[in-house]
This record gives C-alpha cells, structure tokens and sequence, in this order.
C-alpha cells in the first residue's frame, strides 16, 4: 500500500526542522519529531510506501538501524489512524497535478530516532480578538 | 497507539505548537470552518459572538478597508487597515478611532471575506460590506484631517491674515522684518 498526505484535510507547517499538523475537520493537532518530519515531507511530496520510504530514508541516514521499515510502517499506522494519509491503491497512479514544493529539514549531526507523531488534543473554537 | 503529548506548562514547547496549530486553523477558516470574534472594538460591523471567514492574502492583494487577521503574542487580533506602505499596515478598530495599532507582512494571517450574525451571512462581495468600508475609511480620513490638516492649515491662514495685517500696517512689524 502506498500512502499521500491528505492535502485537503491537514494543514501543516515545519517550524526549527519539526512538523506541526492540523486536520481541519476535527482541530486535532500534532508534533512531529525530526525523523517523522522528514519522512512527511517526503509523504507531501510524492505517493509513497514503507519500503522507498525506507530506501529513501537510508539513503539520508547511513546508519539508520535495521528497524527502521517496521519504525516508517508504525509511523505511517498512525498517520492513517488519524486520517492524516491517503491510501492510494496500487492501481492508483496517485500523482498529484501540481506536486507541492517541499523542502526536507536540515539532518547535521542527527542521530536516528523512530519517528514519532504526538497527539497534542484538539483545538477548541477560535477567537479573533479586536482587542 | 499515537503517544499524547502533555501541555509543557505556559511557555513549554507544547503552547508554541497550539500557537501555530491556531495559525493553520485560521488560514483553513475559508475552506472548514468559521472562526469567532471577540470584543466590542469593530463595533457595529463586528460584534461578540460573530463567525469570521478568514482566506490567506498576499500581502500585494491587500487593499485599504480590508479586515484582516494578524498574529500578535499569542492573539488573533482582527482590525481594518487604514493605511498601508510596502513594509506596514496601519490599522484600526472603527469603534476605538482613538488607538492606532500596526503589523507588518510576515504576521499577516487572512483577509476576513464573509461574517455570519445569527443565521445571516455577509460576504465581502455585497454591498453592505463594502459600505462599511466606505464608511470606516471615511470615519477614518475626516479624522485624521481635523487632527493633522486643518491644524496645519489654521497656522498657515493665521499667518497669511497677520502677513495681510502688517503690510497694511494694523499690526506691528516683527523685529526682525
């Protein structure tokens, strides 16, 4: 199964190399840590499964251990359990009109961590203030 | 199972990330939801309780009369612009004319393009929007007329008329003259 960012559903910025998500529809918001960061922009910039993303990935990290395609299929479980992802079926060309330009977060000096997805709570109606 | 994230405290990494989740909510406001005004400043076009849509703008596209919605701290303060230059919006509140207040590009959030009061909209496209800008940049430059212009323009008058005076001799001559 291969897997893109539901771009009409989440809002998302990168902020000092880690991700904050929002899905519209319900205000849950979330965190990203550096790895996961990494490997959603990826998501956001083409359709992708667990083993290029792994590829992709190793590419980048060298030493990145050899969990690492069970870590990206735990990180994208959690993605989708959130109605973060798209599936996209194999039949699927899932390419997108205008792929969206991403950059990926600087990796200096960064050390392997699963990727990770923090669940932060919802946000609750917004004030504007004039005041 | 997604870890959960515990708040941080009020200046902890958690309240930076509920900031610009809060900023992603207003520049989804066009598309999913409405967002709420607070406070009697924009009285009578905004009022407690009013739902907002607020779209992303360029900041080329912003003209004068538009409501738009900036990060200030951790607000959303909502205001009209009055005056803009490449590098500042000058803003204002129509029902605090008295207190100026300013942003600059990068804080810019969304241009405010439909109100819901009750159960009736407003969009920016009808005519009862574009009368209250009308009105409020009216409000606007007729203040700002009796506060800077007409006091130029009092001193100017006042010395041509004693000009006037002391060429046909009712008044004295300046020392220096």
């Amino acid at each position: 199964m291969r897997y893109r960012v539901s771009e009409e559903k989440v809002a998302w910025r990168i902020v000092d190399g880690e991700g904050v998500l929002l899905h519209a529809d319900t205000s849950a918001y979330f965190g990203l840590n550096r790895i996961g960061t990494l490997l959603w922009t990826e998501l956001a910039r083409r359709t992708t499964g667990v083993d290029d993303l792994a590829a992709w990935t190793r590419q980048r990290l060298p030493d990145a251990p050899a969990e690492l395609p069970r870590d990206i299929a735990t990180f994208l479980e959690q993605l989708k359990e959130h109605d973060l992802l798209d599936p996209v079926s194999e039949g699927e060309t899932g390419d997108r009109t205008a792929p969206r330009a991403v950059e990926a977060p600087a990796l200096d000096g960064f050390r392997y961590e699963p990727p990770q997805l923090l669940r932060f709570g919802e946000l609750e109606k917004l004030i504007l203030s004039g005041e | 199972m997604v870890n959960e994230a515990s708040d941080g405290g009020p200046e902890g990494p958690a309240k930076k990330t509920r900031l610009i989740a809060q900023e992603l909510l207003v520049k989804v406001s066009a598309k999913h939801r409405t967002l709420y005004f607070h406070g009697e400043s924009m009285r009578p076009f905004l009022v407690e309780g009013d739902e907002v849509v607020v779209e992303p703008v360029e900041w080329e596209q912003i003209r004068l009369g538009d409501i738009i919605t900036y990060r200030y701290l951790d607000r959303f303060p909502t205001r009209r612009v009055v005056r803009r230059t490449s590098e500042r919006l000058d803003l204002w509140c129509d029902n605090w004319p008295e207190r100026p207040f300013s942003t600059v590009p990068e804080d810019v959030l969304g241009r405010a393009i439909a109100r819901r009061r009750g159960e009736a909209w407003l969009t920016a496209g009808h005519r009862g929007w574009k009368m209250a800008r009308l009105r409020a940049l009216l409000r606007y430059h007729l203040r700002y007329a009796r506060r800077v212009l007409i006091p130029g323009a009092y001193w100017r008058a006042r010395g041509m008329v004693g000009g006037v005076l002391r060429a046909v001799g009712l008044r004295r001559r300046r020392a220096s003259e």
